[in-house]
């Protein structure tokens, strides 16, 4: 018996010594950040965020085309729901050629900063912008509100949410374009906004920042989570090893290598799989010379001093965490030629890839990652997180079979196409 | 001394005792450390423990001349972290507000990557800067 029991001992510290030899003890601290992804935060900046109205009226707006100067074009014409919100193009195009790729709205709620630059800090305040860019919708707030004046869903369907508009018919104080149009104070839309009294001017304002929190508030029920990723997560938590095999062998293999050597979550950290902050990944130029774009350099003073910042007069908490955010930021040469770091979950669609469009599959992304080839250089700035990974073509399929599994459960159809109805805002 | 003397006495003692210390002292587990000239001393105390990865957090500095030494008040002070192997720092910039007595809170950090950072503590007196500073591990 004494034999028995100092076998079984033996047995069990071994199986004890081999199971700790095989096991990742880094493995369960980075699911546990990595998911699952909690539910949207709150927008005290936008005090319409979770009224229904609101969505209502942003879900018709979103795929309106009369919010662009020729009717042409409508928020959905680039983040086409088709095309997990984005256009499928390298660069954005639509009355112009943009110089950055379209990012998606999917899951956009969960940024810290929008635009590749960050150069808006909410989600309503990023709606105020392509409206009135002319390579993009080419509209400007003043015609717009002109618009909304005499097309009796859109005032209407304004009005009953927001209030009156302003007196549009009183051509006098309001000219038919006008917009403050940045460093440029002798463009004509600008000097008809300078021509307009404060009060007019901060009328239209009121409006266009309405417009915005409406799209905001329905882009806000653009969320995608539950993935195949999370549902792994959630069994490994209950203490199931296999993951109830929610992940196959290969994307196992592939998560490992993403939250050990391959370091990926230096940059693509947390629920979101984004730090939600801004690098210089040394991503090549398209056209292989050196960079020119200054990204977050130029996207941090545009937001300090954006008319709709979080601590402007329309925003709905001027004192809270984000206005704090936009006064502590830093402006400094530091964050030339950086962007924002995409949210690597729902990534299907979003081809091609980088803020520029540069690489045209996951492939792609990952042979840069790997060998670091045509590396565009640091220019202004020193970060220097990225080293070659030199993956072996199987990690790189590993990696890829990970990422696959990042996909969230499909969005509410309601929300992928236009409100169906009579076709009149609100109707 | 009377019996209630002896109680009201005894009573107040251990008030006293129970009471926390007033809020300019440096908690018993705040770190220290001299500055690299040894020109003054510095207490740290982040507002969570261990400081989180990618959410803001505060802290607070206690400064005096040396151990045990006199408060610094009115300090020009600036503080940052950085994160020396990537070779940057926060992407946003920290309240100090000075609350009296050598202390300063800190307000605003926001460590966005997971590593080793500095936090760097300058402290300028006339012409001279010099600092202090503390390995912070962000996991």
């Amino acid at each position: 018996m004494k034999t028995f029991s100092r076998v079984a001992l033996l047995v069990l510290v071994v199986v004890g010594i081999w199971k700790f030899a095989h096991s990742n003890h880094s493995l369960p601290i980075e699911l546990a950040r990595l998911s699952p992804l909690p539910p949207a935060p709150p927008d005290p900046t936008n005090r319409w965020v979770d009224d229904e109205r609101a969505v209502r009226l942003g879900h018709w707006l979103f795929f309106d085309t009369r919010l662009s100067i020729d009717r042409s074009v409508s928020c959905a014409t680039c983040h086409d729901p088709q095309r997990a919100f984005t256009d499928g193009k390298p660069l954005a195009e639509t009355l112009g050629r943009g110089t950055r790729k379209t990012p998606t709205v999917l899951n956009t709620v969960y940024s810290r900063w929008f635009f590749w630059d960050g150069r808006a800090d909410t989600l309503w305040a990023q709606a105020t912008e392509p409206i009135e860019n002319s390579i993009e919708m080419g509209m400007d707030r003043v015609a717009l509100a002109h618009r909304f004046h005499v097309e009796d869903d859109l005032r209407g369907a304004y009005q009953d949410l927001f209030g009156a508009l302003p007196e549009m018919s009183q051509t006098s104080r309001f000219p038919p374009h006008a917009r403050p149009v940045l460093n440029e104070p002798e463009h004509p839309h600008s000097q008809a906004w300078a021509a307009m009294s404060a009060e007019d001017r901060e009328a239209i304002n009121r409006f266009y920042s309405n417009v915005a929190k409406s799209l905001a508030a329905y882009e806000s029920q653009l969320t995608r989570a539950s993935a195949p990723f999370d549902r792994y997560v959630a069994a490994r938590a209950a203490g199931d090893e296999q993951g109830a095999g929610h992940l196959s062998d290969a994307a196992v293999r592939g998560l490992n290598l993403f939250v050990g050597r391959g370091r990926c979550t230096s940059c693509h950290s947390g629920p979101t799989f984004s730090d939600l902050e801004f690098h210089n990944n040394q991503v090549p130029t398209r056209d292989g010379l050196p960079p020119t774009d200054p990204g977050r350099f130029q996207g941090a003073r545009q937001v300090r001093e954006s008319a709709f910042n979080s601590s402007g007069k329309f925003s709905d908490e001027r004192q809270g965490v984000a206005a704090a955010r936009v006064r502590r930021l830093r402006t400094d040469s530091a964050g030339w030629g950086e962007f924002k770091t995409p949210s690597l979950r729902n990534l299907r669609g979003r081809e091609p890839y980088f803020h520029a469009g540069q690489m045209s599959d996951l492939r792609a992304v990952l042979k840069f990652y790997s060998t670091l080839e045509g590396a565009s250089g640091q220019s202004h700035h020193q970060e220097s997180v990225l080293k070659p990974l030199n993956l072996s073509q199987g990690e790189t399929e590993d990696l890829i079979r990970f990422l696959e599994t990042l996909e969230g459960l499909p969005l509410d159809p309601r929300w992928t196409q236009p409100p169906s109805g009579s076709g009149q805002v609100g109707k | 001394m009377s019996r209630s003397a002896r109680w009201l006495a005894t009573t107040l003692t251990l008030l006293l005792c129970a009471c926390p210390k007033s809020d300019s002292s440096p908690p018993s587990d705040a770190r220290a450390t001299l500055s690299q000239a040894g020109g003054f001393y510095v207490r740290w105390k982040p507002s969570i423990e261990p400081p989180p990865l990618n959410k803001a957090f505060d802290g607070t500095l206690w400064l005096s001349t040396r151990v045990e030494g006199e408060p610094i008040e009115l300090a020009q002070l600036d503080v940052d972290c950085r994160m020396p192997a990537h070779r940057h720092g926060m992407l946003q910039e920290v309240d100090i507000i000075e609350e009296g007595a050598g202390r300063y809170s800190v307000r605003g950090f926001l460590c966005h990557m997971a590593g080793n950072w500095v936090l760097q503590v300058d402290l300028t007196q006339g012409a001279i800067t010099e600092r202090a500073q503390f390995d912070i591990l962000i996991e």
